[in-house]
């Protein structure tokens, strides 16, 4: 390609005297157009030569007067034309209908932004006028109408709109100008205006219009560019494609492996939805058979989506894969030749993971077939990533695992939970599931959240539990029988009973009732059974000493400060407490002071009062009150919400504060 | 951002002999300043809102939609010399002479830097474009701060991260307060990383919460930026082969909330590409608009302010 095509390509423009392709090219001119209400300031379009007259009427609309038009200055690409435009050069003789409809169009484009459904009457009622006058124009007509929609991003109207284009082409019979309609399709396509049922219903109207092999080949172009272009493709797509390539008389087979081939890189292609792949899946695992490189590809677009509710729809994916003979690619790196996978096993593995807690038996199965990938490949697998809401969760099935496989686990998040839900669950599904938890625990990263989970879990007596919304529900067995005596787990579990019972011996009553119901939430006949001396242990507790020990230390009800009471009582003041500053009662260790709308009052530790008028000037808030050795620092906000303060002892100094 | 802002037209403002008034009913007129309708009583005394009656008339429509067409009109001039400057378009010397009499495209090019190339596009001169004569040629500050009038077919508007010696040229804008109305000497560039290189995606920018995907296009179409199949693209053409990038925003229900994604760079086959392989100027670009998008997402916990 020579510089000049490059740069007419790129939207450049090129020297009027230079050489140019000129069925490609157009020539620019400066249109200098006055308006009355601007004086002598010029405004200048750059114009395409042969569409000037469109653009002048355009110009007449908002009043301006006939241009001022120099000499051809440049060269430009080719542009899709706007509707007067086409009709000028396609039918001059009756372009003076279309060039009736600008000054119109302009109006109701106007009115699009904010009235669309008042613009849409108006484009219905000039269709009706064009369908008396040049029905012809129609479908230009309406792809104009749709372009205004489709520009301020309302796709419903741009889509209705396209849909009115073509319905004109089809009910009247129209001779159309195919490749531009071509290109008109794919710019509604490529900005989403388009939806699948309406992409099905064109491939149709194709059929209608074209020669098999034509209306295929037009077909499978728009489809391939509106992947690339970065849509997703829709579910009935390989349908609607091959229904066709059949009329074509095309080996479907072959068709179908030749469009995924094309086009498995493009991003969109993550994004197909089930059914797409489904419908393709014969073709998928020929192509696979035979090429290493889409079976990487289909890895790289295994991305689980974010989900608020429902299943993980990993799983079909997966059995997918596993059908097509995918699967083995992941085991080893560039297997057969494959291209890598572009990223750590341990960064595409952990999106997996984290995808499905409690971990189904899948992952647990791909985890111990990667153990030597990982290993080798060293980047510590994360098990939890930062989520937008909720807590990550990890299952500890599958952290224990990693410790036991000796795969590199990454540090959690700061806030994540351990969950012992797969583990306890009834099915023991795999080897790794409920596993002796003997490894992780000692690690101190994920300790404590062992532990909360492990409480969590004491309190399973078996059954149902529910997962989460739309999600099968897991059953599971008592916390005992997952247990077992196995070691591990005796040891922790023993850890946690020991922690209940230091806190029954050695609290008070409030704390005691907790420890109390911790235990008999968490408390097994098998906990006694397993660890004979914490049984002697809690048959020891002493409540008649904790009673002893609660009453010595006071109960709360005799704590007061009685001058503090008496003031109160005295004042008739009403305490409100607010967390949020709005409070009358200010603490400053160990003073009280408290605030009615005309006294401020101190009282100390020592049972001192100290009172004084509340001086603050007009429309101003109390913030705070600091009592600080024998003054007091009174703190308020003025009418401006500027902050200000002064001591009770002079009230006449004021400070500024801030806030 | 790449807004334009409204161009300084008549200085003072209460010259009101300067704007040139239209007849209205009863004998009111109408004119445009400063891109709004305003209007003047028999008395000609401006005032300070225009009465409801005379602001339903044809002739106040007609003005209104002037307004809102000439404020389009400078996006496009903006948009159009932008994108000379980020596809690295030579731009013909008489296109700029035909264009620089129109406020609005004299605004945009401007105290551009600019490199004035011969026939086959190598550069010659760099300098800030000041002036344009139809008999000089253009007129530019170079970097030793003298005018030069340069007689040349073309001249190029270069991306900034191309330019060499920026600072030099940065510092002489300063000085003699030139402004631009297209960011380009203090446009934020972005070059990618040893580490960056290797990768085909960037994550730097993800997860940034819009509480519709309506606000996260719209705020896409104010920058410019098309969205398709849920990504703001941004194309630039680069040694001669056009690369896009693109950043994922999303593309469910438009009411409902999103949350930005990855920013990929593809090829005209759309094929993702490495970034060791992309251009200088596609990369710089695509990580201004991703952080631009991002810029503007919803911060759950605002510490004062606007909250």
């Amino acid at each position: 390609m020579s510089t000049t095509t490059v740069q007419l390509e790129a939207g450049g423009l090129v020297a009027a005297k230079a050489k140019v392709d000129e069925n490609a090219a157009e020539q620019l001119v400066a249109r200098t157009y006055l308006h009355p209400a601007l004086g002598n300031r010029a405004v200048i379009r750059l114009a395409s030569d042969r569409l000037g007259q469109a653009e002048d009427l355009a110009m007449e609309f908002l009043g301006f007067a006939a241009p001022k038009i120099s000499g051809p200055i440049a060269w430009q690409q080719r542009r899709s034309l706007g509707f007067a435009a086409w009709a000028l050069i396609n039918d001059p003789k009756n372009a003076r209908f279309a060039l009736d409809m600008v000054k119109r169009m302009k109006g109701a484009a106007r009115l699009a932004k904010s009235k669309p459904g008042h613009a849409w009457d108006a484009y219905s009622e000039m269709a009706k006028d064009l369908g008396r006058s040049a029905r012809h124009f129609l479908p230009p007509f309406w792809e104009e109408a749709g372009r205004t929609f489709k520009d301020i991003g309302n796709q419903t109207y741009a889509g209705r709109a396209l849909n009115k284009s073509l319905e004109a082409e089809r009910v009247h019979a129209l001779e159309s100008d195919r490749a531009r309609r071509r290109d008109v399709v794919l710019e509604f396509v490529l900005s989403g205006c388009v939806s699948g049922s309406a992409l099905s219903e064109y491939g149709d109207d194709l059929q209608n219009h074209y020669p098999p092999a034509e209306a295929y080949a037009i077909f499978r172009d728009l489809c391939v560019r509106r992947t690339r272009g970065g849509m997703a493709p829709w579910a009935t797509l390989p349908k609607d494609l091959l229904k066709l390539a059949k009329a074509a008389k095309r080996d479907c087979d072959q068709e179908i492996e030749s469009f995924l081939e094309e086009l498995i890189e493009a991003p969109a292609m993550g994004r197909a939805p089930h059914p797409f792949w489904k419908a393709c899946s014969g073709a998928c695992k020929r192509i696979t058979a035979r090429s290493p490189a889409f079976a990487v590809a289909l890895l790289r677009h295994t991305r689980p989506e974010t989900r608020y509710y429902g299943e993980s729809k990993l799983g079909a994916w997966f059995e997918m894969l596993e059908e097509w003979g995918v699967i083995e690619y992941l085991w080893e790196d560039r297997l057969r030749g494959a291209p890598p996978l572009d990223e750590p096993i341990a960064v595409w593995f952990g999106r997996v993971v984290c995808d499905e807690v409690p971990a189904p038996k899948r992952t647990l199965e791909m985890l111990e077939k990667l153990a030597p990938r990982l290993k080798k490949e060293k980047t510590p697998l994360g098990l939890a990533i930062r989520r937008r809401y909720g807590v990550s969760t990890i299952d500890i099935d599958v952290l224990e695992a990693c410790f036991g496989l000796g795969v590199q686990v990454d540090d959690p998040p700061a806030e994540f939970e351990v969950t012992f839900a797969g583990w306890l669950s009834a099915d023991v599904d795999h080897p790794l599931r409920n596993q002796d938890v003997v490894k992780s625990w000692r690690d101190e990263r994920f300790k404590s959240a062992i532990y909360r989970g492990l409480d969590e879990a004491l309190t399973c007596r078996g059954g149902t539990v529910q997962r989460g919304y739309r999600q099968s529900n897991l059953e599971q067995r008592p916390f005992a029988l997952a247990a077992g005596d196995r070691p591990g787990i005796c040891e922790v579990w023993r850890m946690h009973a020991e922690e209940i019972f230091a806190s029954l011996e050695g609290s008070g009553l409030a704390s005691f009732e907790v420890a109390r119901e911790r235990l008999e939430a968490t408390l097994w006949p098998d906990t006694l059974r397993l660890f004979p001396d914490l049984a002697e242990r809690l048959q020891r507790v002493d409540a008649a000493a904790m009673l002893r020990r609660t009453l010595q230390a006071g109960v709360f009800d005799e704590y007061g400060l009685p001058a503090f009471e008496k003031i109160v009582d005295d004042g008739k003041i009403k305490i409100s407490p607010d967390r949020y500053g709005d409070t009358n009662l200010h603490l400053t260790f160990p003073n009280i002071a408290v605030s009615d709308k005309v006294h401020e009052t101190v009282v100390g530790s020592d049972d001192k009062v100290r009172k004084h008028e509340l001086r603050l000037p007009k429309k101003s808030q109390l913030a705070a009150l600091v009592a600080i050795g024998d003054d007091l620092a009174v703190i308020y906000r003025d009418d401006q919400y500027r902050g200000h303060f002064f001591w009770a002892s002079d009230p006449a100094q004021q400070y500024d504060s801030p806030g | 951002m790449a807004k334009p802002a409204a161009s300084p037209r008549q200085s003072d403002e209460s010259a009101t002999k300067d704007i040139p008034w239209l007849d209205a009913d009863k004998k009111y007129s109408l004119g445009i300043e400063a891109g709004k309708i305003v209007c003047r009583n028999p008395a000609g005394k401006k005032l300070t809102s225009v009465p409801k009656e005379l602001k339903e008339s044809e002739l106040a429509e007609q003005l209104s939609a002037l307004c809102e067409w000439l404020a389009d009109h400078r996006t496009e001039c903006l948009r159009r010399v932008e994108m000379w400057m980020l596809r690295s378009l030579p731009v013909p010397c008489d296109v700029v002479r035909a264009l620089w009499p129109d406020p609005d495209w004299r605004d945009m090019l401007r105290n551009l830097v600019v490199t004035t190339a011969d026939a086959q596009g190598n550069a010659a001169q760099t300098g800030l474009l000041r002036d344009v004569d139809p008999k000089k040629g253009i007129g530019v500050v170079d970097r030793d701060g003298e005018t030069q009038w340069i007689a040349a077919p073309q001249m190029l508007i270069p991306h900034p991260i191309l330019i060499d010696g920026l600072d030099d040229l940065r510092e002489i804008a300063a000085d003699m307060e030139f402004s631009q109305a297209i960011e380009q000497i203090f446009r934020p560039i972005f070059a990618a990383s040893a580490e960056q290189k290797e990768m085909s995606l960037l994550m730097d920018y993800s997860n940034g919460k819009f509480e519709q995907l309506n606000f996260a296009s719209s705020l896409c179409r104010r920058l410019g930026y098309p969205v398709r199949g849920g990504y703001a693209c941004s194309k630039v053409w680069e040694n001669a082969k056009p690369v896009e990038a693109r950043f994922w925003i999303g593309d469910d229900f438009p009411e409902g909330e999103t949350y930005t994604g990855e920013l990929i760079f593809v090829d005209s086959d759309q094929k993702p590409q490495k970034i060791a392989d992309v251009g200088r100027v596609t990369f710089s670009e695509g990580v201004r608009m991703a952080s631009q998008i991002y810029a503007k997402r919803k911060v759950e916990k605002d510490e004062g302010g606007e909250a």
